[in-house]
Parts: structure tokens; sequence; C-alpha cells
């Protein structure tokens, strides 16, 4: 496990990292330790999959290597930048112009329309959006008819294909997706899972997912087994099957 | 249900506090007004149940009439009566009794350096006979001797101090019947105070009062003591036989409480305005608190659907909201009393410092005040959460399984069709602007008309928010990109909402559009009028300014101003009230004006109907066409003019005027004026210069020769213009200034519904800031909003502001209100200020919203 050795992110096929993360809630006997030493790599144009029982801290470092929390200790970096001395202002400039996300649900803001949704971080930004890039993810995801909706006109798993476009469009460094399957029925769900793969082959996109589900996982090229805030495991180029295997033999 | 009441407004307490602040300032502005009012009251009882303390007895005349500005005018009494009433039995003491009235330029006393003692305004100068029996006046002497001889005065102590002036001093007085040089003999107290409730006192021998006051040899009032034993009501009834049918006798009580309601009846318009606006700033108050209201009912659907699921019954449901608007509008009314108690307090120490020397009493808080307080605090919270209560007992059941969602209404068809029934009512009574002929008959009309439209505006402004906050937000996406977008949109997506809070903002604007344009309109056509009515060169009148009561000054300054090399033409103009007689026995007061008919004309350029003004001889006045018209006056008709002091004068009708501007409701001769009253006063002395003499040197050389009366101002026809544009702005700044409370509620109501929107959002908000919204762009969002409910409220309450007024002017064409002028600049700074006022608002709200933390609001996914 090469991964786990601490070493910082040298050179630039590494797209984001984590170095001896620990993230602990409360304290004395409320103590939580959500992250408990977690040192990892997320090299580029690589789509790696989270997994562990719940609670035990998928979320916690998906939120703290994208920038939307911070660490109690530890550090955490986004193509070689040290997010945790950053300001609120700088730190949300990595996040729009370097990180895409993919929530599980309550991804895009009602009051804009889909394709309004999808350039939202370059919109922030005042940048034009890539018209080649931005059309061919709309035809990835399917979406052209669509555009002008506004989400509540939309089905679940439109909004998630929609959250999916936004977070492809900017060409972000990487993107984090937290369950982005997990409210939709297996169909869907796997709509979503083949267009985040094509993006990662295709577009040499980075993806980071937490995922329960090892079918979801089995389209990643290598899993990751979080178990009490620590890695516990590590798979390269999974299947469902061998997913399901090993978590077996993790819970026994 | 009372703890979940309970758990709910603590839950809420911080909109619940820009709540109670909505009600707190309404109803400190009401009780306020009402313990001041008290509180003055009381004072004035006070002060004159001690003037009168031991006067048992008081004689006087009938009421003539009623000035507005200088209260009963009464008859006079016969000297004879002293001496009658002296005879009674039981009568040991009786003194006559004549004083005048001073402020502005007459009847004021002069300090060492020739300037007025006491304020142009407030507190009166008092000219008034000495009453030698210290029972029978409330004045004590401090120092020195009563007035012994014609040309000796006592001073109240305070005036003494203010003017600096010592006893053996000579001092300078100013009547209207000139100048005259008294020697101070005296100094006195009023009972302890130094002096009685801020007036100047002076005291004068009787034959010198009377001289002043022109009663002639009759006197004002005879105060009468009774022997041990008798009482006043005794006494009174024993007095009143003596008495001609044109006099009255009142016990000192009776007296202290006429007088006393006499002074009081001349803050009533003061207290009715106060009123007035603390009623609209309540009013404001209903939809900030309606808003909030609905705001936390909406998004408390899901909890209300599960008590219903749970078995809560509707009547449930509404007890607890509407416990909770009992329990808010209890500590608010409460709140608002006490606040009201300090504002009383800081206004009774404001008049105090001010000089006007009140015996201080302490704030009387009545019952009555107390319980208007709390019934309007809480009925104002009340009918403002009935709607959102009764909205609560419908939430189904079902909804607490459902998504909550926003509330997009606000086209229902009812409404549409009540707002524009509504409005066509209003549009209906403001047509009677356009078909009165000239008489205030039609402004009733036209204000209900005006509320009218307000209302409608008010009931279709759901359905109107959202296309009209999306067509002024157009723009905004290109300015500001998405964060005006999402602006726009955020304050276009609930209408209901959105327009709840500005129609708040709307009604204050509205009033201030209103008074703007039509003061703006007034300004023009006033100028117009004088532009045309004035001729002359110069203007000399009193520079006691618009908010006070007209001032006039002796005819002296006329006489002194003619003496001026390069003066060519001079006429004054009188000013005075009267009891009139139409010929078709109709009796009013109004008021009138005194005129020089030879030269009148080369100065001033009077409309008239029928007759010429040069034309007009003694015995002969001239009327107005509408007062003509409304009671039938011909040309050689005979009108009756009861002026004060008693005398009637039959005049007969000389010609028909169409210029309440120069000739007012009536024009008489100085010279018959001059004979039928006391006073003879011009209002203002209208001059015109020599061909070739400089305007600006005659006018230096007016003011050198009439400086001897205080209180002048001698102005070119510039200055002359301007001023009467200058009385009108200043007037329209306090109506501004009256205005700003329900504007800062109306901000309140602002702040508070986009905080609450905000609590709504959190998770879109939350989610902005995930994918690269930074803080400052979260703000300007938020601000954006706010910016635009706020200048929609505006353009909206701006447009009908003018709309009113144009029919307004229209309403009041016949009082020469003849030009209608829409001045654009201040509506424009009114729209930017709006715009500056959300900006304002949403400060709070905007750095919360950008301080969220981000994970909670995504955690809640
Ligand atoms: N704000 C918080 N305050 C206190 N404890 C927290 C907080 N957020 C998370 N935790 C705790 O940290 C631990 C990790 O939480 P996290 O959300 O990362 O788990 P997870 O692996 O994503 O679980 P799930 O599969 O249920 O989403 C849990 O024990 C959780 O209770
Ligand atoms: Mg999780």
């Amino acid at each position: 496990m090469t991964s786990l050795t601490a070493a910082p992110p040298s050179d630039g096929t590494i797209a984001a990292s984590a170095r001896d993360a620990h993230k602990i809630y409360g304290s004395g006997d409320t103590e939580v330790r959500a992250l408990d030493g977690v040192s990892v790599d997320f090299e580029d144009g690589r789509f790696t999959a989270i997994m562990g029982p719940s609670g035990s801290g998928k979320s916690t470092l998906m939120h703290c290597v994208a920038g939307l929390d911070d660490l109690t200790s530890g550090q955490v970096f986004i193509g070689g930048t040290d997010l945790t001395s950053l300001s609120d202002k700088a730190l949300t400039k990595v996040r729009r112009d370097e990180v895409g996300f993919v929530f599980q649900s309550f991804n895009l803001i009602p009051t804009l329309s889909a394709l309004e949704n999808i350039t939202l971080p370059m919109d922030l930004a005042g940048r034009r959006p890539d018209q080649a890039v931005l059309d061919s993810v709309i035809d990835t995801v399917g979406l052209r008819d669509r555009l002008s909706h506004r989400p509540s006109e939309l089905s679940g798993g439109q909004q998630q294909r929609v959250a999916v476009a936004r977070a492809l469009a900017g060409q972000a460094r990487i993107v984090f997706a937290d369950e982005p399957t997990g409210n939709l029925d297996s169909r869907a769900g796997a709509e979503i899972l083949g267009f985040i793969r094509r993006a990662v082959d295709e577009m040499g996109q980075t993806v980071v997912m937490v995922t329960h589900d090892p079918v979801a996982a089995g389209y990643a090229d290598r899993v990751l087994f979080l178990a009490d805030g620590k890695i516990v495991d590590e798979m390269a180029d999974p299947t469902s099957k061998r997913v399901i295997d090993r978590m077996k033999a993790l819970a026994g | 249900m009372l703890r979940l009441t309970r758990r709910s407004l603590w839950e809420h307490k911080r909109r619940l506090v820009s709540t109670i602040v909505a009600i707190v300032l309404g109803v400190a502005f009401m009780a306020g007004t009402f313990v001041l009012t008290d509180t003055l009251d009381r004072t004035f009882d006070d002060l004159f149940a001690e003037h009168n303390e031991d006067v048992d007895a008081q004689v006087q005349g009938d009421v003539i009439f009623s000035d507005p500005f200088l209260g009963d005018q009464r008859q006079l009494l016969e000297p004879g009566l002293v001496g009658e009433i002296a005879g009674v039995e039981g009568v040991t003491k009786v003194a006559p009794f004549a004083a005048a009235f001073g402020f502005g330029s007459t009847n004021r006393i002069l300090d060492a350096e020739g300037e007025p003692i006491g304020a142009a305004q407030g507190p009166p100068t008092l000219l008034e006979s000495w009453v030698e029996d210290p029972e029978l006046t409330p004045y004590v002497v401090a120092e020195g001797r009563a007035p012994a001889a014609d040309d000796e005065i006592v001073l109240n102590v305070a005036a003494a101090e203010d003017g600096e002036l010592e006893v053996g001093d000579d001092v300078t007085v100013v009547t209207q019947l000139g100048r005259t040089i008294y020697s101070l003999v005296g100094l006195i107290t009023f009972g302890t105070a130094e002096s009685s409730a801020g007036a100047v006192s002076v005291e004068l021998t009787l034959a010198e009062a009377q001289r002043i006051a022109g009663t002639g040899d009759k006197v004002q009032q005879i105060f009468a003591k009774a022997e041990d034993g008798v009482s006043q009501q005794e006494l009174v009834d024993r007095i009143a036989p003596l008495l001609p049918p044109t006099a009255e006798v009142l016990t000192a009580e009776q007296a202290a409480a006429q007088i006393s309601s006499d002074v009081q009846s001349g803050f009533e318009f003061f207290q009715i305005a106060l009123q007035v606006f603390g009623g609209i700033a309540l009013l404001v108050g209903i939809f900030v608190i309606s808003n909030t209201f609905s705001i936390l009912v909406a998004q408390r659907t899901r909890e209300l659907a599960l008590l219903r699921a749970v078995g809560a019954s509707r009547g449930q449901v509404l007890g607890s909201v509407l416990l909770e608007a009992v329990l808010v509008g209890a500590v608010a009314a409460v709140l608002g009393l006490v606040a009201g108690m300090g504002l009383a307090k800081g206004v009774t120490a404001l008049l105090e410092a001010s000089g006007s020397d009140l015996p201080t009493t302490s704030l009387q808080l009545r019952p009555a005040t107390v319980i208007i307080s709390l019934v309007i605090g809480l009925g104002v919270t009340l009918i403002a959460a009935m709607i959102p209560a009764i909205r609560a007992t419908r939430v189904p059941p079902l909804a607490a399984l459902r998504d909550v969602a926003i509330d997009r209404s606000g086209a229902s068809r009812l409404r549409i069709i009540g707002g524009v029934v509504v409005l066509l009512l209003g549009a209906l009574n403001l047509s009677a602007a356009w078909t009165s002929d000239g008489d205030t008959d039609a402004i009733p009309t036209v204000g209900l008309g005006a509320v009218l439209v307000i209302i409608a505006a008010i009931v279709i402004g759901p359905v109107l928010a959202g296309p009209s906050v999306r067509t002024l937000g157009s723009g905004l996406p290109l300015l500001r990109g998405v964060t005006g977008r999402l602006a726009t949109e955020n304050a276009a997506r609930s209408p209901k909402r959105t327009s709840a809070t500005s129609s708040a903002l709307l009604i204050g604007v509205a009033l201030v559009g209103f008074i703007t344009v039509f003061a703006a309109s007034a300004k023009d056509s006033v100028t117009a009028e004088v532009e045309r009515g004035f001729k002359g060169d110069f203007v000399i009148q009193s520079d006691a300014g618009a908010l006070g009561p007209p001032s006039g000054f002796p005819s002296l300054v006329a006489e002194e101003a003619a003496t001026v090399e390069g003066v060519d033409v001079l006429v004054g103009v009188g000013f005075g009230s009267a009891r009139i007689r139409y010929p078709d026995e109709v009796e009013v007061t109004q008021r009138f004006v005194s005129i020089e008919p030879e030269g009148f004309e080369e100065v001033l350029s009077p409309r008239m109907v029928e007759g010429e003004v040069s034309k007009l001889t003694d015995g002969g006045i001239i009327v107005d066409d509408d007062r003509a018209e409304d009671h039938e006056v011909d040309v050689g008709d005979t009108i009756t003019l009861t002026v004060v002091g008693g005398a009637a004068l039959e005049l007969e009708v000389q010609g028909i005027s169409d210029d309440e501007q120069l000739l007012g409701n009536f024009a008489i001769t100085r010279t018959d004026f001059a004979e039928a009253v006391p006073e003879l006063l011009d209002i203002q002395v209208f001059g015109t210069v020599d061909d070739g003499a400089d305007v600006d040197d005659v006018m230096a050389a007016v003011e050198e020769a009439t400086a001897g009366t205080p209180s002048l101002e001698v102005l070119d026809r510039d200055g002359f213009i301007g001023d009467l544009a200058d009385q009108i702005t200043s007037f329209v700044t306090v109506i501004y200034a009256l205005l700003v409370l329900s504007i800062i509620i109306a901000l309140i109501g602002i702040a508070n519904t986009l905080s609450l929107s905000i609590n709504e959002r959190t998770r879109e908000l939350g989610l902005l800031r995930a994918v690269g919204m930074h803080r400052g762009q979260m703000r300007a969002t938020i601000r954006w909003e706010a910016v635009l409910i706020s200048v929609l409220g505006t353009l909206v309450g701006l447009a009908l502001g003018l709309g009113l007024s144009y029919a307004m002017v229209q309403a009041l064409e016949g009082f020469g209100l003849t030009k209608f002028v829409v001045p654009l600049g201040s509506l424009a700074l009114i729209t930017v200020f709006a715009a500056l006022l959300g900006v304002l608002a949403s400060l709070r709200p905007a750095h919360r919203a950008s301080r969220l933390a981000i994970l909670d609001a995504i955690a809640t996914s």
C-alpha cells in the first residue's frame, strides 16, 4: 500500500491528497474521532470509490479533502496547494475552480434552469464555459432537451444528471461525489455511474466517490475501505463481487 | 400546546424581536402622545388653578368668535360694572383687568440690545394691568414695587434676566401704537416661579393696559373675592343679575377649566398630527407582523401537519399560533408604553430646555393610556396574525408527509377580482377631483379614493410582484452576473411575501411621494401666482415663519418706511378675523384683509370678477367669488362684520374678487378696520421704488428706518418668492420627519423577511458556497434581493403618490393650485435613497447568510 506512506505530493500526477488527517468532534466522553490519521493520494485520471460502514468517516474525509470542512490536525492538498492554510476566500476559489461536487440530493438551485445550474461555478467565477466541453458534457448526460427546465420540473435521475454535468463541465481537477446514486433506482443509478466512468476514460477526469453500493464501487479503478476513521484496506480494479467478498471479510 | 408555543417563541426569538420592535415603535408613538398630552393638560390645569387661586368669581364678556390662533374673542365690560360688583353683598375685593397678547412683531418688550425678549414662536408676551390686591393676582412682587404711574412697568424675574434688565432701567415696549419707553420699577414672580410657563409677563397700570389693548375705558375681566362663609357659587349667583346679556360670570374653578382648555386646544393639531403618524406607523407594522407570522407558519407547515396527524384539532392549532401572537403583542405593548413614557419625558425635557418654564408635573399615566396602548399593541398583533393563523389551521395532516413547498401562489382569481373592484371604487372617488368646482367638499372623497387605490395596490400586489421584480431585475444579470440573476429569482420566488414586504414600504413612500409632488406643485403655483400678482419691488413682513400664527406688526412700520427716500408707492395689507353675517343670515368666522384701495393696484394686480379695487370706499367690502356664490351675494348687498372688541360694521358689497392670495375672502378699507379694531396691524407692506432708485439701497434704508420694530424682514421680489417656497419646504420637512418612523418599520420588515427566507434557504445557500460562491457574492445576492424589494415598493409607492397628488392638485385648482409639477430629481433621489435603505436592511441578513456553515447546510440533506 504505497499510498499509506507519508510523503508530500510532489509531482503533477496527484490531484488531491491527505496527510495524517485527524478530525475530532466533541471532547471528553463525547469525543468522536471521525478521521483518525488518514493519509491518501488521489491520482490524476483515476476513479476512486470510498466504502465503509455508516459512521466510519467517509463523508468527513470527502468534505475535508474537498475544502468544505477543516481538519483538527494534518494536511490536505489539492493540486499541490495546502488547503489547511487557506483563507475562506482562497478556499472558495479552489472549490469553484478545481473541485466539482455531486451530493446525494438537493444538488441544484431551484430558481435556476438546468443549464444555469450546470454553468453556475463558471458564472460565479465570471468565466465563459468552454463551449465544446459543455456541449460534449450535455450530450453525454443526454440533457439537451431539458436545459431550460427548472429542477422542480426534472425527475430525480435527471436532477442527478444535471449535477454530474455541473461537476464535469468546469473541467475541475477533481470531482467528489457523496452517494450520488443513493436516492436513485438501479437503472438511473447505472446511467449516472456510466457517465462518470466515461468522463474518467474519455476526458481523464479524476473522481472520488463515496458509496455503500458494491455495484457502484465496481465502476471505480480502486476502492478504499474505511472503518472508525482509518483506511483499513484498499482494492485495485474492483468488481462488485470482489467488493462484496472483501466487505464480508472486513465485517467478519 | 402551551409548551409548543413557548418552544416556538424561543426558537424564533430573533425574528420576533424585530416584530416586537415594529409594534413597540408604533405604540410608543401613540402612548407618548397620550402621556405628553395628559402631562401638559395637568401642567396647565395646575398652572391656571394657581392663577385663580384666591379669585372666587370671574366676570367676562361673551365669546364673539373664536380665532384659530388667538383663541376666543370676547365682548368688553363697561367700567361701571366694577363698582356695582363691589357693592354686592359678600364681595370683599374687586379688581378690573385688561391685557394684550404679544408675539412676532407686536406687543414685544425689547432687551438692552433692542432685541425682543422671548422666542418669536412659543410662549407669548402678556401685557397686563397690574392687580393691586395680592389675593386677586398670582404675581408676587419680588423686587422694587408695583407700577404706579402710566410710564412704569414691572417684569417677571425670568424675562428681566433674559433681557439683562434691572430695576431702574429704561425699557422699550413695541405695541401697535408704536414704541414707548417705560421705567422698570419692579420684578415679580408667578407664585414662586420665575415665569408663568415661560411667558413674558409685563405689568402696567390699568389705564396703560387699556390703552395698549385698545379697550378704551372698558375692561376685559373683573375678578372678585368673597368674604368667608360665602361660597364661590353663591357669589356667582349674586353677581349674575347685575350683568348685561353679553357677559357671564364663572366660579374660579370654571374659569380655570375654561382657560386651561383654551390653551390645550392650541395643542390639538399637534396631537392629532402625532397620532395620525403613529397610526400610519402601526398600519405599516401590521404588514411587517403579518408577514413574519406568515413565514413562520409556512416554515412550520410540517410541524403543524404532524400535530394535526397525531390528533391536534384545528382549534388547538389556531390557539397555538394566536397565543404566540398574544404573548408577542403583550410584551411589545408594554415595552411600547414604557418607551412612550420615555418619549414624553424627552419632549418635556426638551420643552424645559427651550425655556418654557413649565411647573414640573410628573408624567401623567392615566389608566386609559395604559388600556389603549395595550389594546392597540395586542389588537394590531392579533389582527396581523389572524390570517396566518387561519392558514395554519388549513394545513392538512398529509402535508407532514410531503415535502414543504414554498408558497408560490399569488394570483388567485378572488384576489384579482377583489383588487380590481377596489381599484375601480377608488378611481370613482378620485374622479370627484375633476368634477369639483373650487370648494373643499371634494377633498374627503378624493382622500377616500386615495386610500382605496392604495388598498387595491396592496391586494393586487402578489399578482404583479413576480413579473414586476423580474422586469426590474432584468438588467441585473448583465451588471452583476449570476448573483444578480439569483437575487432577482429569489425576490420573485414567493410573490406574496415579496409583495407584503414591499407593501409596508409602499405606504410610507406613497405618502412621501404625494407630499413631494404636491409641495412641488404648490411651490410652482404659489410662485406663479405671486409673480403675476405682485408688481412691486419689495415687501416688509414678519420673519416668524410659516408654522406659527400669522404675525402682524404696527402700522407705524408702514409710516416709517414711507418716509424713506426712493420709496414710491407703499401699501399695507392688514389681516384679521371677524364674525361675518351674509345677506342670507348665515354667520361664520372668517379671515379678511384690510387694504388701501389707493395705490393698491400699482403694486399688486388682483383678479376681479366685478368692480375695481381702487373704487373700494369706506363702508364698502369686496367679497371672494366662491363665498359670493355660496351665499348668493351680489354687489349692493350688505354684509355685517363683527370684529375683535365687539364692534359691528355694516358694509356694502362693492366688488367681487377672484384672488384669495391678495384679497382673501373679504377685503375692507384700512380706515374702516382701524376704526373698528383696537389693534391695527399689518401683515405685509408692499412697496415700489422710484424710477432710477436702486432697490437694494432703498431696502437697506427701509430696514434701517423700521429697525425699531423687532422680528421684521425686508425682502425683494426674489426673496419674497423664495421665502414662500421656503415655508412650503419647512412644512414638508416636518412631514418627512414624521414619516420616517413608518419607513423604519418597513425596513425592519424587509430585514425580517430576508432573515426568515435565508433560514428557509439554508441548504441552497450551503450548496452555493460549496460550488464556489464566495462570501462577498453571497452578501451581494441578498443585498440585491433587498434592493429589488425596496425599489419595487418605492416605485409603486411613488407612482401612487404621483397619481394621488395629481388628483389632489386638480381638486384644489380653485384654491390657486394651478400647476402640476413632477419633481423628477426628487423622485429619483427618493428611489436611490430607498435602494440604499434596502441595502441597509440587508446588512445583517446578508452577513448571517455569508457566515452560514457550509456543512450544516449540506448535512441536512
Ligand atoms: N457535526 C458533527 N458533530 C459531531 N459528530 C459528527 C459530526 N459530523 C459527523 N460526526 C460523526 O463523525 C463520524 C463520521 O461521520 P460521517 O458522516 O463521515 O460518516 P459516514 O461514513 O459518511 O456515514 P454514512 O454512511 O452514514 O453517511 C460519525 O460517528 C458521526 O456521528
Ligand atoms: Mg456519509
